[in-house]
């Protein structure tokens, strides 16, 4: 199995796609880090878990475009073509969907990393700040549910039609922008820049209200589970 | 085949789906965006052309470009789809194929663009009515709208013949797109879906602003074109990869050096811009004052023949100057220049003498170094041109310096180059300037001066000799009417120049009767206006612009403060002509009283009582809950977010950070210290003193104190010390 996890991560990051998404990603959070974190958001510093936060908001949109392209890669039509032979293989189809899942959130995973690194390094070079620890609530906050939602989403709606998987891109955009309560938002980006400033203090500590938590929870386990019923509804069809 | 039948083949099958129809629809369209969700221009002072010709078109150009970009992927990618690919390629070369669908999808855009501007021809003209110029309506279809769209198709093809993906040419053709509609916003070149454009004139011409987003265009035409030749190389043949395709491609050495050429002219055009000047990112105040005076070189006249070109909007001039060197040797005297401009040569007495021009260039000027000879009278001959330039601070609002046959805007060094480090002759230094302009058109002065016909040229132009007493010229050009606005109670009567096409709008608003009435309210509460010596002053009204100014003897109406969809709004109540009033209250604060030149160190400027002042004429013209709402609930919002702000809590990183961030986020808390701060301040030192009554008699007495000439300026302590007060007592919450 580790080898057909190896070999599928393979194709998934030696491919022009992966790399497209990574420079594309980047790009446009780097410009987000010295066009707006760079100011502060909600009046706390560059580098304040909400600033950080906020920029990882603001790349969320493409980091969820990125893993829906990644699913996307292995439900094309090519792949479809496939089917037969893979089929023919001793590995079980819910294994095989598994792995592939696993792929794609690794793939997603080294995305993100690398979004964080980008901060990190402007972090440093700009304010020879280095408290990373800081920035690892707001990171969990802000990436988790959303991967793991697109994940299982995309998964199952690809089993229904692969075209749906572009409707869901289209939806996660529309999530991101959309004026929404802080509680129901996607991207959490109006909970990073307004919070800061309803509180009384200047600088407040980072904390994540119950509502917001119990969000993301929520989001997080109906990804969880929509993939867990996509991979196995798929497999048990198949087998 | 046939190129030429190929692409007729492909025009014609692309011309009988429904989806190029649906795409031509959708675009024809589109504008209506412009008059409801997306309105970049819809803000206080919008004019009637800005908000039912440039909205319009600039939405329709956004979505037009989004709707071709989709039609762009999806045609491109409808062989391959189909599985048909292999069987037309062996009919069609790919490399023909792509050529021709691009052709196809070019002449589809067009066709789409010239439905859109007919459909929206009536519905302009009735909404514009007298205002309505086709010229313009062509012109702002062509670059807002039609100027977005085959940058969207050449981007979605080159992403597809590289990707060979629908999704994600789609997805890169997204981000590229959000780009320009986000972080790119404020930056004039870079913003290619979206132009930077902050307004457009109904009164006067449009043309600089329409010459500079047409380059912008252009350049990521250019830019476009060269990564679509790049992809182009990558049309996969012979069944093989984007390698292996590239080499077979590349063989033909036209295709990669039309590439080369495409995207170094895309940069060439970038670089050189030649709308915006390079200054430094920071406000270099001290780059605007001599480091040194020149103890033995004087200057006795200035004098200089100017002739703007109204069709290619550019300037070129002789500037003649009279210098007396008496030091017995050669010295080095400073000129200042537009920084568009260049010096063409330099003469002394005849003779040409050496010169060097300042790589540096900082605060909208551009200087450069003339080594005179010895000699206790000369005549030093400059002559220059060039296309003038705007400061790259205020990049994104550009248009000011417009220039055409129907109105010219010609300040400063757009005229002639002004000495730098020379003391004058006499007490001061008038500007003689002679001014060739088209035979339809009249300058007027903006400060205190003469005018006069020199002669009638026989190429229909008209020459006019313009005398300023101050040491810069300002002329505006235009159809202008005067109005003359006699305000008794003042002794003064305002020349009050707008222009004709706004008359009936002057009429209904009774403009002249607000003027008058801020006039006499500074008056009465600060003093007469004493220093104009035959009681008059200009009131010029201008092309819509970001704000106004005032000099000496005159103040600029932005055309924008008297539109009538502003004025028609009772609920703005005081901020219809607040900039017009801002800059008649600089007749006091900033000219009849001197402030000390600005620097970032210290905020008190001729802003902050201005500001102040415009607050109370509003307060009293449109009353307290008006001016509560336009004046200290902004400046108290805009002061609470700077005492929040990181950097001001924490200037230890605002120093650390590289200075091109720095200059950007320390302009912009300048900027809300010396607009918002300092009227707070006063505000407060109102209360201090008593009220209103107590702060008008020591404005009164600050305008009228007896001056000294050796430093003119009135200082924040002086303020302080005529409220008694200390700088403590004004500290803000």
């Amino acid at each position: 199995m580790n080898k057909i996890f190896g070999y599928e991560l393979r194709r998934l990051l030696w491919n022009k796609l992966f790399f497209g998404m990574l420079l594309v990603t980047l790009g446009y959070g780097w410009l987000t880090l010295t066009g707006f974190v760079i100011r502060g958001i909600a009046h706390t510093a560059p580098f304040s878990p909400w600033s950080f936060g906020y920029y990882l908001s603001q790349t969320l949109p493409l980091i969820c475009l990125g893993e829906l392209f990644f699913l996307a890669f292995f439900f094309s039509k090519e792949e479809y073509l496939l089917r037969p032979l893979i089929q023919a293989t001793p590995v079980k189809q819910r294994q095989y969907i598994a792995l592939r899942c696993a792929a794609v959130l690794t793939a997603t995973t080294i995305l993100c990393l690398c979004i964080v690194a980008l901060a990190i390094r402007f972090y440093v070079s700009l304010f020879g700040w280095m408290n990373y620890g800081e920035l690892i609530l707001p990171a969990l906050l802000t990436l988790v549910p959303p991967v793991i939602f697109c994940l299982g989403v995309g998964l199952m709606l690809s089993h229904m039609n692969r075209v749906l998987i572009y409707l869901l891109m289209a939806a996660v955009v529309l999530l991101s922008v959309l004026p929404v309560p802080s509680a129901a938002s996607f991207s959490l980006s109006g909970f990073f820049s307004q919070t800061p400033l309803a509180l009384d203090t200047l600088d407040p500590a980072f904390h994540v209200p119950g509502q917001i938590l119990t969000s993301r929870i929520l989001i997080t386990l109906f990804g969880g589970s929509i993939m867990i019923v996509a991979t196995n509804g798929r497999g048990d069809r198949r087998r | 085949m046939n190129i030429l039948r190929q692409f007729r083949l492909e025009l014609a099958r692309l011309l009988q789906n429904r989806l190029t129809w649906l795409a031509i629809l959708l675009t024809a369209l589109a504008p209506i965006a412009g008059l409801t969700v997306y309105r970049p221009l819809y803000h206080d002072n919008a004019t009637m052309q800005g908000m039912y010709l440039a909205n319009p078109a600039l939405a329709g150009g956004v979505l037009g470009a989004v709707l071709f970009a989709i039609l762009t992927v999806w045609s491109m990618d409808r062989l391959r789809r189909d599985g048909m690919e292999t069987l037309t390629h062996a009919a069609v070369s790919p490399m023909t194929a792509a050529l021709t669908r691009l052709g196809a999808l070019l002449c589809v855009s067009i066709l789409a663009q010239a439905v859109a501007t007919l459909i929206w021809l009536p519905y302009t003209i009735f909404k514009l009515g007298t205002i309505f110029d086709l010229e313009s309506y062509v012109l702002i279809h062509l670059i807002f709208m039609y100027g977005a769209i085959p940058l969207a198709i050449l981007f979605a093809s080159a992403a597809y013949q590289i990707t060979r993906r629908g999704d994600l040419s789609l997805a890169l053709f997204a981000v590229f797109a959000a780009l320009s509609l986000t972080v790119w916003k404020q930056q004039w070149q870079f913003s290619w879906l979206a132009p930077c454009v902050f307004g457009i004139s109904d009164d006067f011409s449009n043309y600089r602003i329409l010459r500079s987003v047409a380059y912008v265009r252009l350049t990521w035409l250019m830019a476009l074109a060269g990564v679509w030749v790049v992809s182009y190389l990558c049309v996969r043949r012979y069944g093989k990869g984007l390698i292996g395709s590239l080499l077979c491609n590349i063989r033909r050495a036209y295709r990669p050096l039309l590439a080369v050429i495409l995207l170094l002219s895309g940069n060439l055009l970038y670089v050189h811009q030649p709308f915006v000047d390079h200054s430094a990112a920071e406000f270099d105040f001290a780059y605007l004052f001599p480091s040194e005076y020149l103890e033995t070189v004087t200057c006795s006249s200035r004098y200089a023949d100017v002739c703007p070109d109204p069709k290619t909007g550019r300037v070129s001039g002789r500037a003649v100057f009279q210098l007396q060197n008496i030091s017995g040797t050669e010295q080095t005297v400073q000129f200042f220049i537009d920084p568009g401009y260049q010096i063409l040569s330099v003469q002394a007495d005849g003779v040409d003498v050496p010169f060097s021009v300042d790589g540096y260039q900082a605060m909208h000027e551009k200087r450069f170094d003339v080594t005179i000879p010895a000699g206790p009278e000369m005549e030093l001959t400059i002559d220059y041109g060039g296309f003038p330039q705007e400061w790259n601070a205020v990049a994104t609002t550009q248009g000011s310096l417009e220039i055409s046959d129907v109105y010219m805007q010609l300040e400063n060094d757009v005229l002639s180059p002004s000495p730098h480090n020379v003391w004058y002759q006499g007490d001061s230094l008038p500007a003689v300037m002679e001014l060739t302009l088209p035979g339809h058109m009249k300058p007027i002065l903006f400060g205190a001066g003469s005018t006069e016909l020199l002669r009638e040229n026989g190429n229909g132009t008209k020459t006019w000799r313009m005398t300023d007493d101050g040491y810069h010229m300002i002329v505006y050009v235009g159809d202008y009417i005067l109005e003359e606005i006699p305000v008794e109670s003042a002794g003064i009567t305002v020349n009050f120049y707008y222009s004709r096409k706004h008359q009936p709008i002057m009429e209904a608003i009774n403009a002249t009767e607000s003027i008058r009435q801020t006039i006499e309210y500074c008056t009465e509460h600060i003093g007469p206006l004493s220093f104009y010596g035959d009681g008059t002053f200009n009131l010029i009204e201008s092309r819509i612009s970001g704000g106004g100014y005032a000099g000496d003897g005159a103040s600029l109406a932005n055309e924008g403060d008297f539109t009538i969809q502003n004025l028609s709004d009772g609920a703005k109540g005081g901020s219809s002509a607040q900039v017009t009033i801002h800059e008649l209250v600089h007749q006091w604060w900033g000219l009849g009283n001197m402030f000390e030149p600005a620097y970032t160190e210290s905020v008190w400027s001729a802003e902050g009582l201005t500001c102040y002042t415009t607050y109370r004429i509003v307060k009293e013209l449109y009353g307290e809950e008006a001016a509560q709402a336009a004046y200290i609930d902004r400046w108290q919002e805009e002061v609470d977010n700077y005492y929040k702000d990181f950097y001001v809590r924490h200037p230890e990183y605002l120093s650390a950070l590289p200075v091109k961030y720095q200059a950007g986020i320390s302009n912009s808390l300048w900027e809300i210290r010396k607009y918002s701060e300092m009227p707070l301040k006063i505000l407060k030192a109102e209360k201090l003193v008593g009220g209103e009554d107590a702060m008008d008699e020591i404005l009164k007495s600050l305008f009228n104190r007896e001056l000294n000439p050796e430093y003119p300026y009135l200082t924040y302590q002086e303020f302080l010390d005529a409220c008694h007060l200390s700088e403590e007592d004004l500290n803000l919450e």
